[in-house]
């Protein structure tokens, strides 16, 4: 069972690339279970419009496969319950601020590390990705007070900053990289050894970290930077 | 990787772009002594610095890159503002100790000052110091960027969401250093653009600037000034390299 890292931005109608193989992975794992719909596990974090923004992931899973969600919608600030992830085939971690996502599921880190390590596929969007790292890039736009990246996707914080997530992959990630022009934030927190290495991730484009290493579908690509002799190699992986 | 200006060659000075307050100044410091000094060789008391300008809200861009230099010092301003879509004449050059481009939309500003492309590398080869400021930066390559924003059809860098994005184009530039120049990097997240042309092998490698921030391209290899980064965008043996350079 795999990690699926998606870059954010929802999918054009129809498009199965981006949920499909996840959706296709939980089923064969409901299936194993005597379950004939996956039970899903979706968590949204968010300032006033969680049921919302879980009903939309509910909404694009659905698109690849009749699933049966388990909505935990929580407001910036609060924590999601261990009951969110009991008897789950997969689990969908959605999208909007990174740092408060990072807060409200810390708790239930372990928990989701068991599981993934049990075989239950995790698909993070946008900040479900960036929070998927051991340690994870969670926003900020300068170091040491040079602006570093746009303003757009600094997740309301100026320094970038690096904070435990629940290590699921062991690179930095950062998404809505070519939209939201985030390759520099990347770029530069590895060069300057806050990362030590990252993966960045286009919108409607997933990232899937399975058994077989690295995969990517959709239609963007994956940015691969890794630490050198001087700065950094960066090189991109597409579909 | 840059053209090392041979002899008395002047120096080029590529700003990103956003440094335009009389705060800013010391950006524009080196370019302004070098015209001075030059300016004093042909016998001027203040140096005559031709200030160029293709844009479509002309002439206002000249005028402020005018107050920004007076703000470095006393000059004798050569100023020539066209719209988009119309070119610069020769006149534009006449006797000046040092040559300034300003911003635009690259493909116009490219355009307006394709006439004088030869010209420019000539008085540059002569002693002239360059500065250009954003599409006036990037134009000094011999490689020029475009606007676009996608490499084989692919987003590579930020969108209007209200607008698709074009392919990214390369045209002819003034050729005064051998590598693409990029301005506005980190504010405009453009570096992902750099990494996909080099990567794809639409150009060689590239610079890109910061706003805020100059690159200063002389007989002592590069400077950097000013409180940005200067990406240094190459290809390497497993991908594209990227360093910065920090003033």
């Amino acid at each position: 069972m795999s990690v699926h890292l998606v870059g954010g931005g929802w999918p054009a109608a129809g498009d199965l690339a981006v949920f499909g193989r996840f959706v296709d992975e939980a089923t064969r794992r409901a299936t194993a279970a005597g379950r004939s719909e996956p039970r899903i596990a979706v968590v949204a974090v968010r300032d006033g419009d969680a049921a919302a923004h879980a009903a939309k992931l509910v909404e694009v899973a659905s698109v690849a496969g009749a699933v049966d969600p388990v909505v935990t919608a929580v407001e910036h600030g609060g924590e999601v319950p261990q009951a969110a992830f009991a008897d789950v085939d997969g689990v969908i971690v959605g999208g909007g601020n990174a740092p408060a996502y990072r807060a409200a599921l810390e708790p239930r880190f372990g928990e989701l590390r068991r599981l993934v390590a049990a075989g239950t596929p995790y698909l993070g969007f946008s900040a479900g990705a960036m929070i998927a790292a051991e340690r994870a890039l969670i926003g900020g736009r300068a170091i040491g007070g040079v602006v570093v990246s746009p303003e757009m996707g600094d997740q309301g914080l100026d320094e970038v900053t690096v904070a435990p997530g629940i290590g699921l992959v062991d690179v930095a990630i950062d998404v809505h990289v070519a939209q939201w022009g985030a390759l520099s934030r990347l770029v530069a927190a590895v060069e300057a050894g806050i990362a030590e290495g990252g993966l960045g991730i286009d919108e409607e484009t997933v990232l899937i970290v399975g058994e077989g290493g690295l995969e990517v579908q959709g239609r963007g690509s994956v940015w691969r930077v890794l630490p050198a002799e001087h700065g950094v190699v960066v090189s991109t992986i597409g579909a | 990787m840059t053209v090392a200006p041979e002899g008395r060659s002047g120096s080029i000075h590529l700003v990103g772009g956003g440094a335009l307050t009389a705060a800013d100044a010391p950006l524009y410091a080196p370019f302004f002594a070098e015209a001075a000094a030059r300016g004093r060789a042909a016998g001027r008391a203040r140096p005559r610095i031709a200030v160029i300008s293709v844009h479509p809200a002309n002439p206002t861009p000249a005028g402020v890159l005018v107050d920004v230099l007076a703000a470095a010092g006393e000059f004798d301003p050569h100023v020539t503002a066209v719209r988009g879509g119309e070119e610069v004449g020769l006149a534009a050059l006449a006797e000046v100790d040092g040559i300034v481009v300003g911003g635009g939309i690259v493909e116009e500003v490219r355009d307006g000052l394709e006439p004088l492309f030869d010209e420019i590398r000539r008085q540059v080869a002569d002693g002239v110091p360059y500065l250009g400021v954003s599409a006036g930066a990037m134009i000094a390559a011999e490689a020029a960027l475009g606007g676009g924003s996608r490499v084989d059809g692919i987003v590579v860098s930020p969108e209007d969401p209200d607008e698709p994005g074009e392919e990214l184009e390369i045209g002819g530039g003034i050729g005064l250093v051998d590598v693409a120049v990029e301005a506005h990097v980190a504010q405009r997240g453009t570096l992902s653009r750099l990494v996909a042309a080099v990567e794809s092998g639409l150009i060689g490698g590239a610079l890109g600037i910061d706003e805020r921030t100059v690159l200063v391209v002389g007989e002592g290899g590069l400077r950097v000034e000013g409180s940005g980064s200067v990406w240094q965008v190459l290809p390497g043996e497993r991908g594209v390299a990227v360093a910065t350079v920090g003033a």
